[in-house]
């Protein structure tokens, strides 16, 4: 059997090359994501560590357990709703737990073997030094906790602050600069752009060392408090007298001891004992430094494995596609042994010794395909870990080869090609002795037709697609999921059964339009020669093409659907005075149009069932020509009618059936008219919308009027929010309101993130597929050297030979596109239709027509590019070499 | 029908001077073709004969322009091969020449009749339909027209070879073992059939063949040894012949 093996891997040889890159590819692919979450871990770790370095003892706020306990409350039940799960952290609650916090954590400190107890509040600002702007954490900065300075001190003064060298870069400041802290982080968009009374100046007293953190900056508890009196209490950190810490039962002691202490100022709430997480009493936790590193890592390992398996789901992908691409490699391989292994069976292997020699031959190229696998995940992992030093974390750790990596890559990579030889394997041993006798000249076609796949693929195909648009219109994931994998796995079963029809169609449809070129004939008659190969070939495309599509049209569904539902909440993207439009948003570029409305400020006053408001309201004449810049063509009041959203008149908030129908008075100039109202709850506030000819008497002008804008979709929110600043501080009387715009800026932003990683966990796939076509394309070349030869002898040039290969490519390419696309959008719709469970939304299908033009240029670019050598290859057949073979 | 190699007002269908072709080097080379000159009739059924490895595929490729010698020259007609490029030598192949090889004949994709048209459709030349149904019916090959190679039996195939060959009258056939995988009966059908492209449609017809009896039906018959002609009969009987392969081989 070995022998045989030998010899199969040297006739092989070159052609195991491309399943050989399918594998290492995918196993490098787990090596990478395994390795790099090891070192998030790592990395997470550290960070966890010197969080809690220098306390013995740690009472931890747990933000989600609830309110702290109310030590000098009266009320004898209000532990029990603080250590209920209903968080009572509203605002006001917030200064008042924050005194008693202090008070527990002086307490604590007089206790018996405690050193020291310092409460630790945390909170966040906008800080900003010079023009350069950073959101920060910030913490009181804690005593018992030794850092390393790069520069200058820890925060001494209630106007210091220390900053982690990272985030020191960022703002450009270094030890004695000022930085200003913003509290009101909302501070965007449309609101105002922060109030005096919330930013304060505060002196860099050092630079930390990078390695501890990030993104956290340091203060005194004074200095906390200048700029967030309503800080949430973090922690509080204790340190023991002597070494108690080093002594196990003197150290549980003292952790018994404080939770006592709690229990006492809480009126003896429970102390319960949670094992590995400590003590938990009155909604607080008391750790030993242990105890809280442990369970910080457990709960990140927790999210950190979640993301771990959404990744190794794109794996699974890959691996998939690869699997198709050995099975491909080795279906073909035992075809073009079909004569040796005849032989060999004729002068007495068993079948036997022929499966196993090809299993064998599977082995040997999934270890190594493996061992390269596993040295460019490797080698993958560490670049980006070098990276995301560089980058991000400049204390996270180069990624080294973790066990799970070193047991999972090669497991999965020798498993999966082992079964991929299965079928190949299994042909293998039917090949009989006979067929060694029997002259090969003209190989018969595969011409059962497969009812098996036809009848399996046609039905889990139908269920699939059934239950995925059952998911979709019920608006639930599961079925929309299932079905959509059901489906997919369908359509992959009757790839063998409709690729081949189609492949041929297509090329015999090129045979008409090209007046009967016999290049084009040919590849179309080809194809009922190599059924399975062009199928699976196609398949791997497909795979691909298909995942792409569905994400892209997926993702852009999304903005539709969410874009639609922003138009309907708010018809105009942005509202203006003329004045403030033109001066701030007159060369704005990402204004897509604008509109002036002419209007009045004019007195209001309703009438109708129950309601009496009055108040200002600015009234505006729309025509449909007026109203072109917004966002609905629906904003055009009929005569005697006014559009009316709410809040049209600013003082006077009405409920919407009341306003319905009801009767309205505009007042101004002496002159008052009166129409009826019609709701329209996407108008700008404080305005309503007439006929011109209506509020004529009122004395409508442009300069009273407003401008309206709307804002390029591919604004970026940064974009929206300086022209909302812009806006803003060329009339800071008006308040412009952008909220829509900028919500769909922010989803949009967001989206294109997601799709963007999502398509980079695509590309491994999409590499594989790839290599998988080329692959197929280049062992058909070695089938066909003596047909190609005989073309060339015929006549053929060598540009049409070359041909044949290219087209054959193309075709499939072609096919794999067009179910693909079809299949990808309907995915698409039905997975976001699936994901979006909102009142009243229907799910239109957005389909991104620059990134489907992408993807179609993209497969024919790949499918030609991979047919490139393959096609040179053929063409350079000497026809009296080729004839001899 | 009376011109013969000693006749001055004979035409060439091809020609051939001091080929050269060496595989190979150093004590591994071997020469197929050692300094070999031959010219080809026109309208003449001529066999190649000589021991195995003695040069005779090679001889054909290079007369063909299957295959490019390294040194000598090749010509068609007037037409200088050695002097063209791939691509006019391409075109000289599909308008003046046609071919029959021992086996692997035919594209497998393609039905007889597609096989058949191939070459004519490569050219993008109309077929003469009337001459294409004659071969066809002469063949007995019109009930497996739209049969696919697999389909076909050897001499089946061999036949549709032939048609192919014959119909775009190309000006010179070259056939190489034609009947080697075939019984004696389908053997002599194929023969004769090459026989009457010569007679019947005035064709040039080149045939290696290693059967003594087959060669007993052409015009000439000329003897390779060592890459060299080692003798030249024509017309000669089973005998003769016999004799001097004897005599080559020893
Ligand atoms: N592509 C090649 N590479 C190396 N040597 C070759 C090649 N083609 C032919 N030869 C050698 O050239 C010599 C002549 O080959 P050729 O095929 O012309 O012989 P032949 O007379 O047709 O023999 P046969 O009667 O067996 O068909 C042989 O020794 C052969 O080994
Ligand atoms: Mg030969």
């Amino acid at each position: 059997m070995r022998h045989i093996t030998l010899a199969n891997l040297r006739t092989g040889g070159g052609r195991l090359i491309a399943a050989g890159i399918a594998v290492m590819v995918s196993v490098a692919f787990i090596t990478a994501v395994l390795a790099l979450s090891q070192s998030f871990n790592d990395a997470m770790r550290k960070q966890a560590e010197a969080d809690a370095a220098g306390a013995q003892l740690i009472v931890g706020y747990d933000s989600s357990a609830g309110a702290p306990p109310e030590a000098s409350s009266d009320d004898p039940n209000a532990h029990d709703s603080a250590t209920g799960s209903d968080s009572a952290g509203s605002d006001s609650a917030g200064s008042a737990s924050a005194e008693l916090s202090t008070k527990l954590a002086k307490r604590l400190g007089r206790l018996d073997g405690v050193e020291s107890a310092q409460l630790i509040e945390t909170t966040y600002a906008q800080a900003q030094a010079g023009s350069a702007k950073s959101a920060l954490g910030l913490s009181t900065y804690p005593t018992s906790r030794s850092m390393t300075m790069d520069a200058g001190t820890t925060p001494a003064g209630k106007d210091q602050i220390a900053l982690y060298a990272s985030d020191a870069k960022t703002l450009g400041a270094s030890a004695g600069d000022r930085i200003e802290l913003d509290s009101d982080l909302g501070a965007m968009g449309g609101d105002s752009a922060g109030s005096a009374d919330t930013k304060k100046d505060y002196t860099v007293s050092g630079v930390i060392s990078d390695g501890e953190g990030y993104g956290t900056a340091y203060l005194t508890s004074a200095g906390l408090n200048r700029i967030d009196a309503g800080a949430s209490p973090d922690s509080i950190r204790l340190t023991l007298s002597g070494n108690q810490a080093e002594d196990p039962a003197a150290l549980t002691a003292a952790q018994q001891r404080v939770a006592h202490a709690i229990a006492d100022t809480a009126h003896g709430a429970a102390v319960e004992d949670e094992g590995d997480k400590g003590l938990a009493v009155a909604g607080l936790s008391v750790q030993t430094n242990d105890q809280l590193v442990g369970q910080k890592m457990e709960s990140l390992t927790g999210s950190s494995n979640a993301l771990v398996s959404i990744v190794l789901a794109f794996a699974a992908i890959a691996i998939i596609v690869a699997a198709l691409v050995i099975s491909n490699t080795f279906q073909v391989l035992v075809a073009s042994r079909t004569r040796s292994l005849a032989l060999m069976r004729a002068i007495g292997a068993t079948r036997g010794q022929i499966r196993a020699a090809t299993l064998a031959e599977g082995l040997v190229l999934g270890v190594l395909g493996s061992i390269a696998g596993l040295l460019l995940g490797w080698a993958g992992a560490a670049g980006l870990g070098l990276a995301a030093q560089k980058l991000w974390l400049p204390s996270f750790p180069v990624p080294g080869l973790p066990w799970t990596a070193l047991i999972a890559g090669p497991a999965v990579g020798i498993v999966v090609t082992v079964l991929a030889c299965i079928v190949p394997a299994r042909k293998a041993t039917r090949v009989s002795p006979i067929q060694a006798l029997a002259p090969l000249d003209v190989p018969a076609p595969d011409r059962r037709f497969p009812w098996v796949r036809a009848i399996l693929g046609g039905l889990m195909t139908a269920a699939g697609l059934a239950l995925t648009l059952t998911g979709a219109l019920l608006h639930s994931l599961l079925p929309a999921f299932g079905g959509g994998v059901l489906a997919f796995f369908g359509v992959l079963v009757l790839s063998r059964v409709i690729v081949p029809p189609l492949i041929e169609g297509c090329g015999r449809l090129l045979e008409k339009l090209t007046g009967g070129s016999p290049t084009a004939g040919l590849v179309a008659r080809s194809v009922r020669m190599a059924p399975r190969r062009a199928a699976s070939t196609t398949t791997a495309l497909l795979i691909g093409v298909t995942l792409v599509a569905t994400m892209v049209v997926g993702a852009q569904t999304l903005k539709t659907t969410l874009s639609t539902e922003l138009v309907q909440r708010n018809a105009v993207d942005a509202a203006a005075t003329p004045d403030a439009a033109k001066r701030a948003a007159g060369d704005s570029d990402i204004v897509a149009a604008r509109s002036e409305l002419a209007g009045a400020s004019a007195k209001a006053a309703l009438s109708g069932e129950g309601t009496d408001a009055s108040g200002t309201t600015t009234v505006l004449g729309a025509t449909r020509d007026s109203t072109s810049a917004a966002r609905r063509g629906n904003l055009v009041p009929e005569r005697g009618e006014v559009l009316a959203s709410t809040s049209a008149i600013p003082d006077a908030e009405v409920d919407e059936g009341e306003l319905e129908g009801a009767r309205i008075t505009l007042r101004a100039h002496g002159e008052s008219v009166l129409l009826r109202v019609r709701v329209e709850q996407g108008l700008p506030n404080g305005t309503v919308l007439a006929d011109p000819a209506d509020i004529a008497p009122l004395d409508p002008t442009q300069g009273n009027g407003q401008t309206w804008l709307r804002i390029a979709d591919d604004a970026s929110p940064s974009q929206v929010s300086q022209l909302a600043t812009d806006l803003q501080a060329a009339h800071p009387a008006a308040e412009p309101d952008l909220s829509g715009a900028m919500q769909r800026a922010s989803y949009g932003q967001i989206i294109d993130i997601m799709l963007t990683i999502v398509l980079v966990l695509l590309a491994a796939s999409v590499v594989i597929a790839i290599v998988g076509v080329g692959n197929t394309l280049s062992m058909s070349v070695f089938e066909r050297t003596r047909e190609a030869a005989l073309l060339r002898a015929m006549g053929m040039s060598r540009g049409s030979v070359g041909a044949l290969i290219t087209i054959e490519a193309v075709l499939m390419g072609v096919v794999a596109l067009v179910l693909g696309l079809a299949l990808g959008a309907f995915f698409g719709w039905a997975g976001t239709s699936a994901l979006l469970d909102l009142d009243g939304v229907t799910v239109v299908i957005g389909l991104p027509w620059l990134q489907l033009a992408a993807i179609v240029a993209a497969a024919l670019a790949a499918a030609a590019l991979a047919s490139a050598l393959p096609a040179r290859r053929i063409s350079r057949i000497v026809p009296a070499e080729g004839l001899t073979r | 029908m009376t011109a013969t190699a000693h006749n001055p007002a004979y035409t060439a269908a091809a020609q051939a001077r001091d080929l050269v072709k060496t595989y190979g080097a150093g004590e591994a080379a071997v020469r197929p073709l050692n300094g070999l000159s031959i010219d080809i009739e026109a309208a003449r059924f001529t066999a190649i004969m000589g021991p195995s490895g003695s040069g005779k595929s090679t001889l054909m490729h290079v007369l063909a322009g299957l295959d490019v010698p390294d040194s000598g020259r090749v010509s068609i007609g007037r037409r200088d091969l050695t002097s063209l490029s791939e691509k006019q030598l391409t075109r000289v192949r599909r308008e003046h020449v046609g071919f029959i090889f021992q086996a692997f004949n035919l594209v497998p994709a393609m039905t007889a009749e597609e096989n058949i048209l191939l070459p004519s459709k490569l050219a993008k030349k109309t077929v003469d339909r009337a001459f294409h149904d004659r071969i066809v019916e002469l063949l007995g090959l019109r009930p497996r027209l739209h049969h696919r190679p697999f389909e076909l039996s050897g001499g089946q195939q061999q036949r549709v070879a032939v048609a192919r060959a014959l119909v775009t009258r190309p000006d010179i056939i070259f056939a190489d073992e034609p009947t080697g995988n075939l019984d004696s009966a389908t053997g002599t059908e194929v023969l004769d059939l090459l026989r009457a492209a010569v007679d019947e449609f005035g064709q040039t017809v080149v045939m290696v063949t290693h059967d003594v009896s087959a060669a007993a039906r052409a015009d000439r018959v000329v003897l390779l040894a060592d890459g060299r002609i080692a003798g030249d009969l024509i017309r000669p009987d089973v005998q003769t012949l016999s004799r001097a392969m004897l005599e080559v081989t020893r």
